[in-house]
């Protein structure tokens, strides 16, 4: 596979770190996961994109059907070391307006717009 | 004697209409780029995902219309940019005048829809982007200009 998922719990934020590339053919598992924690309770979610190579439109979708879920369960999701390339990405979509980016360590305390 | 430092010409890729190739074609592309020493990696990456959104594309029309044929990725190497084209061949194409500008996200129940920012993609991405429709499928023209300086 082309996408690794590694969950971590940081306070009372689930850290969702993702390595690879979130494409149309790696989406559907990163989808899998998030609506899997959310279901499950954990609706505080952090996505590290630290180790996330490539993202697409369709990658962006995930973290935006992400985002609305977790919010309509009374939670959010937020993203973690977003680097220039995925910056750029949020950006121009417009999604950096609606994602906060926070510090691994202190999810809670969000660093502000992409 | 001259040497030709620039590589020109042209290599056609032919994959599955499946989202696994995606990767593939991403290498292949930003591969063949990086012979242009014109572009630098910043525009590589431009280019690695405005590619990217039209195969996709290309992936999605070729499975609503359960057709079998291949997607073809032709990607030209000129002397002052590199010309990638994406087809598909699903039997009807689109028209691009019905394209619409996706809302901005925090316009109210725009989060509700989560595609559409592909091709808005690909025109700031790209330096040209066209689209053409075929007898046979449709045609995404990508051009991203070399500079002669930058190497970023």
């Amino acid at each position: 596979m082309l996408l690794t998922v590694r969950i971590s719990q940081s306070g009372s934020w689930t850290i969702l770190s993702v390595h690879g590339e979130i494409d149309m053919a790696t989406c559907p598992q990163l989808r899998q996961e998030i609506v899997a924690q959310i279901s499950g309770g954990n609706t505080h979610l952090v996505i590290d994109l630290g180790g996330v190579e490539f993202i697409d439109s369709t990658g962006l979708g995930v973290l935006i059907g992400g985002l609305k879920r977790a919010r309509s369960q009374g939670g959010d999701l937020r993203v973690s070391r977003v680097g220039d390339r995925l910056e750029k990405m949020f950006a121009l979509t417009g999604l950096g307006d609606v994602l906060a980016v926070v510090d691994l360590a202190d999810p809670e305390q969000a660093q502000g717009a992409a | 004697m001259t040497t030709d430092l620039k590589p020109t010409g042209g290599i056609t890729l032919a994959i599955p209409a499946q989202p696994e190739y995606l990767s593939l074609v991403r290498a292949v592309v930003a591969a063949a780029a990086a012979l242009d020493p014109g572009l630098g990696d910043a525009r590589i990456e431009d280019l690695r995902v405005a590619v990217s959104e039209a195969t996709t594309n290309a992936i999605e029309a070729h499975a609503n219309l359960g057709s079998e044929e291949r997607i073809t990725i032709r990607c030209d190497l000129a002397d002052d940019r590199i010309e990638v084209e994406v087809q598909d061949h699903a039997a009807t194409g689109f028209d691009p005048g019905d394209l619409e500008s996706p809302a901005p996200l925090d316009t109210p129940g725009r989060l509700d829809y989560e595609g559409g920012f592909g091709i808005p993609l690909m025109r700031v991405l790209a330096d040209e982007m066209k689209i053409r429709s075929l007898d046979h499928g449709t045609a995404v023209q990508l051009v991203v200009y070399a500079s002669p300086t930058a190497k970023d």
